[in-house]
This record gives C-alpha cells, sequence and structure tokens, in this order.
C-alpha cells in the first residue's frame, strides 16, 4: 500500500482536485479498450503541467515507487492496466495547445491533447494532423505517441511516427529531457523514433512538436459492394500491385456492415459479402483517372457495384460510419475483443480464410473491419463476459489468430500495441536476443524498470497468468 | 594507430580464424582523416559478422564498419581503429516482394544495384544520395542519407520498416519485419537510422518500396536574387502542388551547374494530367521567369542536385538545419558573410525541410571565422549545423556535431549499453561516442 505520506505529497503537488483515491472513483481507470483484464490503481494523479509530472516522478522516484501513465483509456491492448504500479498518472488536464507555426506548418501540444482537437485548431487554415486513428475524438496525442497509432488514412501518409518531431518527456527519475525538436536533422540518435512506440515505458511524454500537413486539393470516395471476403481482398491486393496508393483502402465483412446499418444507417447493402472504401486523394486533375482504374480493377474481380460519394457530405457519412464501427458492434453481443494482426497484403485472403476456420473451430462470431491496404487486419472476437468457457475461447482462438499471422511472415500488432495482452505472443517474432536488446534500451531510459512495468516484455512468472482474464480484479 | 607488431599479430590472429582471403592488409582505401588500419575483413555471411566483433571486443580491438567508404570521412575522425569491417560481400537481395511493395536486402548491396532491381517492377527505394551506384544499404543507413527526393519521399527512417543488426559482443539482433505497419517491441530501425557505425554492424533490412512515377518533369525558374529564390521557393510550397522536390540554388551554385543566375529547381512527377495541371499553376505564379527544361537537362540538373553534396573541391562542407521560414531568413546573409572573408560558398538548399547544404572554398583560417559565426547564427534561429568533413587542419578544432543538449546523456547511454567496450566506430559520432 501507499503511505498516506506519499499520498500527502501527492496532493501538495496537484491539489486536493487532481488525487483521486477513493475506491468508487478508481473504478473508471480499471481497464482501458481491452476489458479482458481489470486492475485498480491505488491512486490517480492527475497534473496540469509538466513541472507537475516531473515533481510527482520525483516524489516516486525517491520513494522507488512504480507508476503508469494514462491518456483517454482508449488502448486497446490494456498499456495503461496498473501492473504492479500503484500509481496512474492522468494527463487529462494537460490539454493546452502551446503554440502553432502555421508557415512551418508545426503544432507543439501538451501530451492530453485530444487527436481530433489539433486538427480542429488548425483546419480553418487548410491544414490537418494526418494520423486519424478511428477513436480520435477521445484518444490523446500521449497515447498516439505511445501507441505508435496508426489509422485509415495512414496508409498514404504514414502512422504517428513519421509526424512527430520533437518530444518532450520526463524521465522516471523526475528529469525532464527534449527529444527531437521543431527542425529535422536534428544531429544525434533518433531519441524521438525511439521513444515513438515505446508504450509508456521510456517516462512520462508531456509535450509533443508535429508536423502539420496541408489537406489534399481533391478527394474521391469509393464504396465497392462484393459478394464474398475473398473477392474484396482479392481487389486491394489488385490495386496495391497496379502502383496505386490510396489515401484508404480500408475493408468491412458482411456482420459489422449489418451491424453499422442497424446503428446509423447509412444505406449500406446488408447482403453483401463485404465491402471496401476506397478513398482516393491528391491534386484534382488526374484524380478522375486513377478512380477508373481502382472501378476496373474492382469490376475485375466481380464487385457487384462501385458508387461514388457524390458530395462532401455524402463521403462524410461513409467515414462516419466507418469509425464508428466499433461503436456499433455493441449491438452484436455484451462484450468484444479486438485483435491487430499484419500480414504482407498479398496474404489478406490467406489470413481471413484462417480467421473464418478459427472461428468455426471455436464456436465464436468474428466481424472483420480493418486497414486492407496496410494488411493490419481487425477481427473482432464477439463474446459474453459471463460465459466463462466462452472467454476462454475468445483468448484461444485470438492467440491462433495471431499465430497465423506469423506463420503467413506477418507480426502481432499493427497499431494496439502489445501492452498486456500480447506479451506471450512477443516470442513468436523476436528471439531472447531481440528481446534482451530491447529491454537494454529500456534501462537506458527507465534503470529501475518503475515506467509502467509488466507491458511488452514476457517476464518469467508472469506469463502463464497473463491469459486469465480478470486475475487481478481482487487486487 | 596501431603499430607493425601490432598490426601484424592482429593479422595473423584474424588470418588463423577468417581464412587468408577475407583478411587484407591493404587499407589505403579505407584511411580516415590520414589514419590507416592494420587491416580489413570482408565477411561472407552474417554469423563471420558476429564472431568477427565478438573476437574484437574480446581484444579490446577497434572496428569501423565499412560499405564502400565512399562517406567515410563523416563524421570525426576515430579514438582507436584496427580493423575496417567490410560489408562488400554480404550483398543478396534476400526478396523483393513485388505484389507487396516490400524489399529485404543485405548491407553490402548498392543503392544502384537495387533500385536497378526494383526497375524491373517499375518501382524504386526513392532515396536519391550521391553516388547511388556506391552506397552501400548499410551506409545508407548508417549515415542517413538523402537528397532532394526528401521533401515527398521522406528519409531513411520513414522507409525502412526491418533490420537486422550485429552487436559489439557479437550477439544478431532484429527489430521490425517485412509487413508495411508494425508496432511490435521497440522501433530499432530508427535508432540504427544515422548512428554512423557507433552502436552496431548492420547486417540486412527490409524496405517498403514505392511505385516509380509515370513521368517526371523539371522546370528552372530564375530568382532575382538569394532572398527572391528563398521567398519564392516557400510560396510554392504553399501552392495547390505536390512537387517531388523543391532546390534553391544560390549564384555560385547555379553558376556550378551551368545556369546563369541563381534560382529554384523544381521536379514534378505522377501522370499526365497532374504534371500539366501544376505546370499552370507554376506558370502562372512566376510568369517568365519559369520555364520547362527539356529531357538532357532535365537529367543533368536532377543529377548534378544529387551529387552537389560529394563535389570534391570544397574545403569543407556542411549541413545547415533550421525551419523552413528561418532558413528562408538566414539563406541571403551566407554569401554576404562567406564574400566578406574572401570565400566562395555555394549553397543548394531543400527548401521545404529548411536544411541547407554548404560548401565553402578559400583559406583556412578564414573558413574557421566563418564557422563560428554561422554556428552562433544558426543556434540563434534555433537550428543545427553538422560539418560533414573538414580539412585535416581543421581537425581538433571543430567538432563536427557542435550538439550538446539533456539528451546526449540519453545517447551516452545508449551507447555504453550496446557497446559497453566501446569496440565500434570509437569517438565518431555527437559528443564523442
Ligand atoms: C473505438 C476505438 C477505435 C480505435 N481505432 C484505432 C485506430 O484506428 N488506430 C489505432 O492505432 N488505434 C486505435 N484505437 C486504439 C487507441 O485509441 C490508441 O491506441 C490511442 O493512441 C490510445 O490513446 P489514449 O490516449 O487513449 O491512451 P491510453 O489508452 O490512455 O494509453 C495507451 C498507452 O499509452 C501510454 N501513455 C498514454 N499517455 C502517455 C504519455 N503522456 N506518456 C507516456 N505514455 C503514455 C499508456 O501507458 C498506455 O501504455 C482505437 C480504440 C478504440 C476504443
Ligand atoms: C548528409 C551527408 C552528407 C555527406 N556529404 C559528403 C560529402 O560532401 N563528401 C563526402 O565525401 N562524403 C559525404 N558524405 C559521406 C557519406 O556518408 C558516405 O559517402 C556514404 O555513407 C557512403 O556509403 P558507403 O556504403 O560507402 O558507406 P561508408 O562510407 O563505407 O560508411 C559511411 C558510414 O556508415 C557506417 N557504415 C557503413 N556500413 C555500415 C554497416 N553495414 N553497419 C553500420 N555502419 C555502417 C560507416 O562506419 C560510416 O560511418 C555525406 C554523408 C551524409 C550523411
Amino acid at each position: 500500500m501507499l503511505s498516506a505520506g506519499v499520498i500527502e505529497q501527492l496532493r501538495d503537488i496537484v491539489g486536493a482536485d487532481g488525487v483521486i483515491a477513493r475506491d468508487s472513483e478508481l473504478r473508471v481507470y480499471e481497464c482501458d479498450g481491452y476489458t479482458l483484464e481489470r486492475s485498480t490503481p491505488q491512486v490517480v494523479v492527475l497534473p496540469k503541467s509538466t513541472a507537475e509530472v516531473a515533481a510527482i516522478l520525483t516524489v516516486l522516484h525517491s520513494e522507488r515507487i512504480a507508476f503508469v501513465p494514462r491518456g483517454a483509456g482508449t488502448g486497446l491492448s490494456g498499456g495503461c492496466l496498473p501492473i504492479d504500479a500503484p500509481v496512474m498518472v492522468c494527463t487529462s488536464r494537460m490539454k493546452r495547445i502551446v503554440a502553432i507555426d502555421f508557415a512551418n506548418r508545426r503544432a507543439t501540444v501538451e501530451a492530453g491533447v485530444a487527436n481530433l482537437a489539433v486538427t480542429n485548431e488548425v483546419k480553418s487554415r487548410g491544414l490537418y494532423y494526418a494520423p486519424d486513428p478511428s477513436s480520435q475524438q477521445a484518444c490523446t496525442i500521449g497515447g498516439n505517441v505511445a501507441e505508435n497509432s496508426g489509422g485509415p488514412h495512414t496508409l498514404k501518409y504514414g502512422v504517428t511516427t513519421n509526424h512527430v518531431l520533437g518530444l518532450e518527456l520526463v524521465l522516471p527519475s523526475g528529469e525532464i529531457v527534449q527529444l527531437g525538436g521543431a527542425v529535422e536533422d536534428v544531429p544525434g540518435y533518433d531519441l524521438v523514433g525511439l521513444t515513438v512506440g515505446s508504450e509508456g515505458t521510456f517516462g512520462i511524454v508531456t509535450q509533443a512538436t508535429l508536423r502539420l500537413s496541408r489537406q489534399p486539393e481533391s478527394w474521391k470516395t469509393l464504396l465497392a459492394v462484393f459478394e464474398s471476403v475473398n473477392d474484396a481482398t482479392q481487389t486491394v491486393s489488385g490495386i496495391i500491385a497496379a502502383g496505386i496508393v490510396p489515401a484508404a483502402l480500408e475493408m468491412m465483412d458482411r456482420l459489422i456492415v449489418e451491424a453499422i446499418e442497424a446503428a446509423y444507417h447509412f444505406g449500406f447493402p446488408t447482403d453483401a459479402g463485404a465491402v471496401l472504401i476506397i478513398e482516393l486523394d491528391g491534386l484534382a486533375a488526374g484524380l478522375e483517372r486513377q478512380a477508373q482504374q481502382v472501378v476496373e480493377i474492382c469490376r475485375a474481380n466481380h464487385s457487384r457495384e462501385v458508387k461514388v460519394a457524390k458530395d462532401e457530405a455524402e463521403r462524410a457519412a461513409l467515414w462516419k460510419s466507418r469509425k464508428r464501427a466499433f461503436g456499433a458492434v455493441g449491438r452484436l453481443a455484451p462484450s468484444y475483443c479486438t485483435q491487430d494482426g499484419v500480414v504482407p497484403r498479398t496474404k489478406l485472403p490467406d489470413i481471413l480464410r484462417a480467421i473464418t476456420r478459427i472461428g468455426v473451430h471455436y464456436r465464436l462470431r468474428i466481424a472483420n473491419v480493418f486497414h486492407a491496404g496496410d494488411g493490419n487486419i481487425h477481427p473482432i472476437l464477439l463474446y459474453d463476459e459471463r460465459n466463462a468457457d466462452e472467454v476462454e475461447r475468445v483468448l484461444a482462438a485470438g492467440r491462433e489468430i495471431l499465430e497465423a499471422c506469423v506463420a503467413l511472415g506477418g507480426s502481432v500488432t499493427g497499431e494496439h500495441g502489445i501492452g498486456v495482452e500480447k506479451i506471450q505472443q512477443m516470442p513468436l517474432i523476436f528471439s531472447p536476443t531481440d528481446l534482451l536488446v530491447m529491454q537494454q534500451l529500456r534501462k537506458v531510459f527507465d534503470p529501475t524498470l518503475r515506467s509502467n512495468p509488466g507491458k511488452i516484455f514476457p517476464t518469467p512468472g508472469v506469463c502463464v497468468e497473463t491469459t486469465r482474464p480478470m486475475r487481478r480484479a481482487a487486487m | 594507430m596501431p603499430t607493425s607488431d601490432h598490426a601484424r599479430e592482429l593479422i595473423a590472429a584474424l588470418r588463423a580464424r577468417f581464412g587468408a582471403d577475407a583478411v587484407s592488409d591493404d587499407t589505403a582505401a579505407f584511411t580516415i582523416a590520414g589514419g590507416a588500419p592494420a587491416c580489413v575483413v570482408r565477411p561472407l555471411q552474417i554469423e563471420q559478422v558476429g564472431e568477427l566483433l565478438a573476437f574484437a571486443t574480446k581484444r579490446d580491438w577497434a572496428v569501423i564498419p565499412v560499405g564502400n567508404a565512399t562517406h567515410l570521412r563523416v563524421g570525426a575522425p576515430p579514438a582507436q581503429y584496427d580493423i575496417a569491417l567490410s560489408l562488400q560481400r554480404l550483398a543478396r537481395i534476400v526478396a523483393h516482394e513485388a505484389a507487396d511493395m516490400t524489399v529485404t536486402v543485405e548491407a553490402g548491396v548498392t543503392l544502384g544495384a537495387l533500385n536497378t532491381a526494383l526497375a524491373q517492377a517499375r518501382q524504386w527505394l526513392p532515396l536519391d544520395p550521391p553516388l547511388a551506384e556506391q552506397v552501400t544499404i548499410g551506409g545508407l543507413i548508417a549515415a542517413d542519407l538523402n537528397g532532394p527526393l526528401r521533401l515527398s519521399q521522406g528519409k531513411v527512417r520513414d522507409l525502412l520498416i526491418g533490420i537486422t543488426v550485429v552487436l559489439a559482443d557479437g550477439s544478431i539482433a532484429k527489430a521490425g519485419g517485412r509487413v508495411v505497419k508494425n508496432v511490435a517491441g521497440y522501433d530499432l530501425g530508427k535508432l540504427f537510422a544515422g548512428s554512423f557505425g557507433t552502436l552496431g554492424v548492420i547486417v540486412e533490412a527490409t524496405f517498403k518500396i514505392r511505385p516509380c512515377p509515370e513521368q517526371t518533369r523539371v522546370l528552372w525558374i530564375t530568382t532575382y536574387d538569394d532572398q527572391d529564390a528563398a521567398e519564392l521557393a516557400l510560396t510554392l510550397l504553399d501552392a495547390k502542388l505536390a512537387p517531388l522536390f523543391v532546390e534553391v540554388l544560390n549564384t555560385t551554385a547555379a553558376a556550378a551547374c551551368g545556369q546563369t543566375s541563381g534560382g529554384i529547381a523544381l521536379a514534378l512527377g505522377g501522370i499526365a494530367e497532374e504534371l500539366d495541371a501544376q505546370q499552370t499553376v507554376i506558370v502562372d505564379y512566376c510568369g517568365r521567369s519559369a520555364r520547362v527544361c527539356d529531357d538532357r537537362e532535365a537529367a543533368q540538373l536532377t543529377h548534378w542536385l544529387r551529387e552537389f553534396p560529394r563535389q570534391a573541391a570544397a574545403t569543407l562542407t556542411a549541413r545547415i538545419s533550421l525551419l523552413p521560414t528561418e532558413l528562408a531568413g538566414l539563406l541571403p546573409r551566407l554569401t554576404p558573410e562567406a564574400v566578406a572573408r574572401g570565400l566562395e560558398a555555394a549553397v543548394v538548399t531543400h527548401a521545404g525541410n529548411g536544411v541547407a547544404r554548404l560548401h565553402l572554398r578559400g583559406d583556412e583560417g578564414q573558413a574557421l571565422l566563418f564557422i563560428e559565426w554561422l554556428r552562433i547564427a544558426v543556434r540563434a534561429r534555433g537550428g543545427w549545423v553538422v560539418f560533414d568533413s573538414l580539412p585535416v587542419g581543421l581537425h581538433g578544432q571543430v567538432e563536427p556535431f557542435g550538439y550538446r543538449t539533456a539528451a546526449l546523456t540519453l545517447m551516452e547511454g545508449i551507447k555504453r549499453q550496446l557497446d559497453p567496450r566501446g569496440t565500434l566506430s570509437p569517438g565518431r559520432f555527437v559528443g564523442g561516442i
């Protein structure tokens, strides 16, 4: 247990309203978007500035107390689940846009700023922040940096790491360091690149300097309807192989289309095997020819119809439906678990066949909505939390899907991170030496392993336990 | 540098271990700042790289990994240099998955050879450093090489998706993979891009590659002076264009590539409709000062811009990085400051990235004064200067990186973790790493 003295010190730093220690209020923080495991922190601290974060970490450092950083808690791999970490440091009160440099297309923001808030701040000037996770209304820049988040449009424009130039990081010792900066080619090792995707294990990111992009002059958004998932995935391969790089290339199967349609009434055909959302963007000139090419590839792969969004409103409605797909899943089952494997894009037909087979074998319903252009799948495994046997089957099926991705030359996570969820799968893709090197690097930032312990790296002992859902509920 | 006794002993030990044909004492091409290693080792397999490093580390021999030695003079002179480890014989293209748009190569493959192979599928690795025919993939990554195309295509870090390295203790580690999107584990590729051979030896890499543009077109825009050029470039970068590159040349640089005055070289790529529409926009802005280069001039200009960092005649070369508007502000001051010291300065900038390459010619003492002015002027604007090559007379007087921040402590920590005995390229990097 944390001593009353430590909690007192934390109150002195952030004020009484910045410390949450009552059981009933702590329940909100017991899990993120990955709900199979839960664990409640002993105290949640809500700093308002970098200086407060530094002061908090200095106290924790001198008391040798571990902590877990948290943004909006939308993570899907249990990244901010407290494991052997009594203190949670949440950035929800650090929402300042620090500076915007329109001429050089840079924005410096605090870690708790929501992803979409950056775009909202600059869109009147024709700019936007390119990485667009479907959770962008809620998820924070700090969380994006920690997970190296992607989104539908990262196919053409790159993921978080391609858009972050500088970071302000508070090390677990309490020291504040600046990594990279607003200019390109800062001398030295690329510590920004190493920190992006480190899942909160290097300390707490307090500010980020982001690259802003100019909105494309023009869009063309197509909805292609197919009888089968196989035809849709062959189309994806066909588009990539033709040398076309769409801004986004997303697939949804029948189950997810039905759920979205029931929830939002966009007008999707609920009897189709699969649909593709294909967005082309760039200069207005030339888009027409590219769109024609895409339509031909769809036809060659037996598309039933290809519709082009006729105006901006229709386009926006289409994307809203796609981005709220997860929300609609609630209609299908009480609980769901999303996997995040990646395969080489030409292997999409193979992995989707494997998913169907695994679903049948484990008697589970699995819906698919994913970033097809990147080969990044998101099978959504539906279940009922109260059914212990079904929970076990979900876990086993999830593991098998990831093993199938690896067998096809892929990886176990494209954008959601390892967190606690996929710790056991790390040895599928990395040798003990690979993992050792990563842990050596972690020690440079966090020598006593107090920042987000129990994540990413398999440690003997934790190994068996993490597959047990809710094992820490009683903690 | 090694004594002859030391060298003989070292060569004998290495030959006994790795075979006579893998170890050579012909080290002339591997000299750095006047210092030659005792020998060159050319392993045939990744495993041998591991054995060699473990062997050297145990004996505290310093090793510098070498591709084709085209960029060896970049960085500070090594604190110790016993073995040049050449990757030339690790030169296989392991897998080109054209339909997935990925390629896996060994470190000794040259960029030229790789792009020739990819061209058969109308694809390319869109990085354009000087001497592409000679630059190896290992050198490309380690020296973070790039060129004008970085504006539209990004740098090594944006294209590298997987990497295998051999560490000083001989262990082989990898990160990333062969898929275009992947967040499993830390992103070691980023760490090794620009690590100048100080953290480990890169033996294999996987890149995402891109389709070649259907057509390209180069425009030359004549400008009135450096200020006009810098400002016009920023305007063009803000216009409805998607150029492959936008390069600003000062008068000295422009003269060297056969143009009569300073100006902007702008390249477009894509399908004909896109090129035509953009050309119209540019001509609307620039009027008669813009012209489309014919094929021959376009090729010559593109080649010249790519090779500019390698021009041999310069006394020293520097890279400046600033915010684009700050660079535009500094640019008009560079030439007068050089001229005032009797120096000649050729400057080419990647205007959209805020990166300038500067070649200075003239008296070394005056050059030193200019360097001092430049460092202060660039720091005052929030940027950095790195000296890629310095005359021997200025070694020791000018620190090539001139970088001191709190992050340096972390960098030193990383070096200590991965190479605790300082086997690899000791003293070559920022802060003496
Ligand atoms: C409906 C839905 C849709 C989603 N769609 C996508 C998508 O399209 N693409 C995608 O990539 N992800 C997606 N996600 C996953 C999730 O939104 C992202 O991982 C997001 O980046 C998490 O941000 P957060 O602020 O919620 O972070 P949290 O969940 O609070 O934390 C995530 C991780 O980041 C760490 N962390 C948070 N803040 C900091 C900080 N300041 N410093 C250091 N570490 C920190 C935490 O410790 C934890 O390990 C989706 C999630 C949901 C629920
Ligand atoms: C921005 C920039 C500007 C430059 N400008 C000039 C210039 O003006 N003039 C000039 O002569 N050179 C210049 N160079 C030098 C350039 O670095 C080399 O010419 C290029 O790296 C050569 O490729 P290479 O395969 O011959 O590598 P090498 O020249 O053999 O090696 C280059 C660097 O990479 C390391 N290295 C090589 N292979 C590996 C590997 N497999 N694993 C780990 N480390 C490795 C070496 O130790 C060395 O530090 C410049 C470099 C940069 C980055």
